[in-house]
């Protein structure tokens, strides 16, 4: 547990300045766009501006999150130079993993959602009084955009996580064009998968498309039902399973490099 | 000091149990070969030095031993453990200095604070001694210092460690010639009969007294691991004018003024002891015959 | 200290400690450096410290005592007179003696010397 902690601190600290320039340009880039929308309501007498924070926030949140996820492994896992320094700091692989999880899965978004917060609470009186625009702190809160947008994080920082592990090099890139040949991939396989489906039942010289007309009333409780289920199904898949699996063998991935001399 | 070490013989400087066990190892870069069956034995309580010419692989072996790299063939044994398994239990007991290293872009007191928890026996304190006694300024930012100054915070951080193993490759690099000195006083202080350390060189005149007994890697293999005594009790060397005959000199060596030869020592015989520049060279060049004492 | 390659490290500390307690810097029955002090300050390993207290503690010139640490014997410096004038007898003066006779250096010349303040200085050095 106490190496634990040592390790989460000295991911705090080996990335503490490129943390402090990101949240630094959050919050500099907020206020810029604020200052922008109030000029433009002011002068341009257009009506006041919409929130500048949940518009912007899913980007920082999604994109930055999966960036820096992408990164995480990149200088102590396979830069020769400096992973020895990792792989041979008196902690279990375990132990390794789980302090750079804990920060992209965790952290980060905490970090991400109280950053916004501040931002809006330090720029938005300034606002008001440079401008008189009225205030409108960022509400994370406000139509439970939040939790959607947590679970889709959840999701794919787990993917982007993996990702991180697998590839030594342009970490976020590859794991874009791997998810991309992915779903071609099951999307191909779907497509083919319907077009048996429908050649068993219909004969093959029907077009697939033809045979949506032969759908029946009476068919289609059943089939909704069916849909339900499967939703269920996918719905499971999609947000448990996927990222347990992802996280699982991120970490199978740590004990490989870990089980080699890393040359 | 314990009274065992006292009544010791002229062997004293190997006894302790063996901490190190390499056997039989092989292990090779891509095609190039670099040691076949080599064997070690490391025994605690000593301070190791690892000679050896340019690229015989001194920093290999060092890296075998602590589990960064792996061997292809035989077994390394690091206080019974295997040290490429990487258990904590074993990785906080060993502390390596690498040659030349980055060091992440912070303070020295902030690396410290970073990374001594990983050591359950860090000693704050003795760190504190260390750095003041190395000059160190320890506010100053890692990645700003030079070269020597980074292995004075380093060699700080591995003495004050405490761990049961430490592991110097050339510590002595890049060191001005004051450090070369407090670097020789502060390892002599920093021992105790429980560590054992590990000192790579090739500048045997920065460590003469220091390091003991001396390990000779060449050819792929240990050709020598022994205490300087042990050669000394049995070997000499003589200044002679004469050019020496072949039979009885196990080694000649033309110097000014005439030739050293080392003779195996007779009763009351006279001679100098062997340094370890000439040590060093007498095993090198011997390592294809036979010597007594050396193996 | 600086060490020559003559002799071996451990008895050119010997011959260090019995040079201490020759000239009283080292009281009879006084507490000495430990082992750790001792190779700090030579810069040498522990280990050859370690042999020469062993060395000295068999000759009688030092004592350990168990868990306090090494000090002088009672009677050091009588014993370490004692080994240097065997020595100085036995090896310095045949050799001192043959190198007179070879540059024909009479024992009056001798005397006359030892009193002029040159030589005198040279020894004490």
């Amino acid at each position: 547990m106490n190496r634990l902690l040592a390790l989460l601190k000295r991911e705090w600290k080996t990335g503490q300045k490129d943390y402090s320039t990101y949240g630094l340009v959050i919050v500099l880039l907020l206020f810029a766009f604020e200052t922008m929308q109030s000029l433009v309501a002011r002068y341009a007498g257009s009506s006041f501006p919409m929130e500048v924070y949940s518009e912007m926030f899913p980007g920082f949140l999604l994109l930055g999150g999966f960036i820096t996820t992408s990164l995480l492994f990149s200088e102590d896992m396979f830069s020769k130079d400096a992973q020895h320094t990792w792989l041979m700091l008196p902690a279990t692989n375990l132990e390794k993993f789980v302090s750079k999880a804990l920060i992209s899965t965790l952290v980060y978004p905490i970090a991400v959602t109280l950053l916004f917060f501040l931002a809006s609470v330090i720029t938005e009186p300034i606002q008001l009084l440079i401008f008189g625009s009225p205030i409108g702190l960022f509400n994370p809160f406000k139509d439970n955009e939040l939790g959607s947008l947590l679970a889709q994080y959840w999701v794919w920082n787990s993917v982007f996580l993996l990702g991180a592990t697998f590839f030594r090099k342009a970490h976020f890139v590859k794991t874009v064009l791997a998810v991309g040949v992915v779903f071609l991939g099951l999307g191909a396989l779907a497509l083919l998968f319907t077009r048996i489906v429908f050649a068993i039942k219909f004969g093959s010289s029907l077009q697939m498309f033809d045979s949506f007309m032969y759908f029946d009333s009476r068919y289609l409780q059943d089939s909704l039902t069916a849909l339900k289920v499967f939703s269920g199904i996918t719905k499971v898949f999609y947000y448990a399973v996927l990222p347990v699996f992802c996280l699982v063998t991120a970490y199978f991935r740590v004990e490989e490099v870990q089980a080699t001399d890393a040359v | 000091m314990a009274s065992q070490e006292v009544s010791v013989s002229s062997e004293y400087g190997i006894e302790g149990d063996v901490v190190v066990r390499m056997t039989d190892i092989s292990f090779a870069y891509q095609s190039k070969k670099l040691f076949s069956n080599l064997d070690l034995e490391i025994r605690r309580g000593n301070i190791y030095g690892l000679l050896g010419k340019n690229g015989a692989g001194k920093t290999t072996l060092l890296k075998l031993l602590s589990g960064q790299l792996f061997v292809q063939g035989g077994s390394v044994e690091v206080f019974a453990q295997n040290p490429q398994k990487r258990t904590p239990s074993l990785l906080q007991e060993i502390f390596y200095l690498p040659e030349e290293f980055p060091l992440p872009k912070m303070k020295a007191t902030e690396y410290l604070a970073m990374l001594s928890p990983f050591y359950p026996r860090f000693d704050h304190t003795m760190f504190g001694v260390y750095c003041k006694d190395f000059d160190v300024d320890l506010n100053q930012r890692l990645d700003q210092m030079s070269l020597g100054q980074k292995k004075k915070v380093l060699l700080s951080f591995g003495l004050a460690s405490n761990t049961a193993l430490l592991i110097l490759d050339e510590p002595t690099n890049g060191l001005d010639i004051p450090s070369k000195r407090q670097f020789r006083q502060t390892v002599a202080s920093a021992m105790t009969e429980n560590r054992t350390f590990i000192i790579s060189t090739h500048q045997v005149r920065d460590m003469e007294n220091l390091i003991d007994p001396i390990i000779i890697l060449h050819d792929g293999s240990v050709i020598f691991n022994d205490t300087v005594a042990s050669v000394s009790d049995k070997y000499v060397l003589n200044l002679t004018t004469s050019e020496p005959s072949k039979e009885h000199a196990l080694y000649t060596e033309k110097v000014l003024g005439g030739w050293m030869v080392l003779s195996e020592r007779g009763e009351g015989s006279e001679g100098q002891p062997l340094d370890l520049e000439t040590l060093f060279n007498v095993v090198i060049q011997t390592s294809k015959g036979t010597m007594g004492g050396v193996r | 200290m600086q060490f020559n390659t003559l002799s071996p490290i451990y008895l050119q500390i010997a011959e260090y400690i019995h040079d201490l307690i020759l000239n009283r810097i080292w009281d009879d029955g006084q507490r000495i450096p430990s082992v750790r002090d001792m190779a700090m300050e030579l810069e040498v390993n522990p280990n050859t410290v370690i042999r020469t207290y062993a060395m000295l503690q068999e000759e009688g010139t030092l004592e350990n005592q168990r868990g306090i640490g090494y000090f002088t014997a009672k009677d050091a410096r009588s014993l370490v007179l004692k080994q240097r004038r065997e020595k100085f007898i036995k090896r310095e003066l045949p050799q001192l003696f043959s190198t007179m006779e070879t540059l024909g250096i009479t024992w009056e010349d001798l005397q006359q010397y030892a009193h002029t303040e040159e030589v005198g200085n040279e020894i004490q050095a």
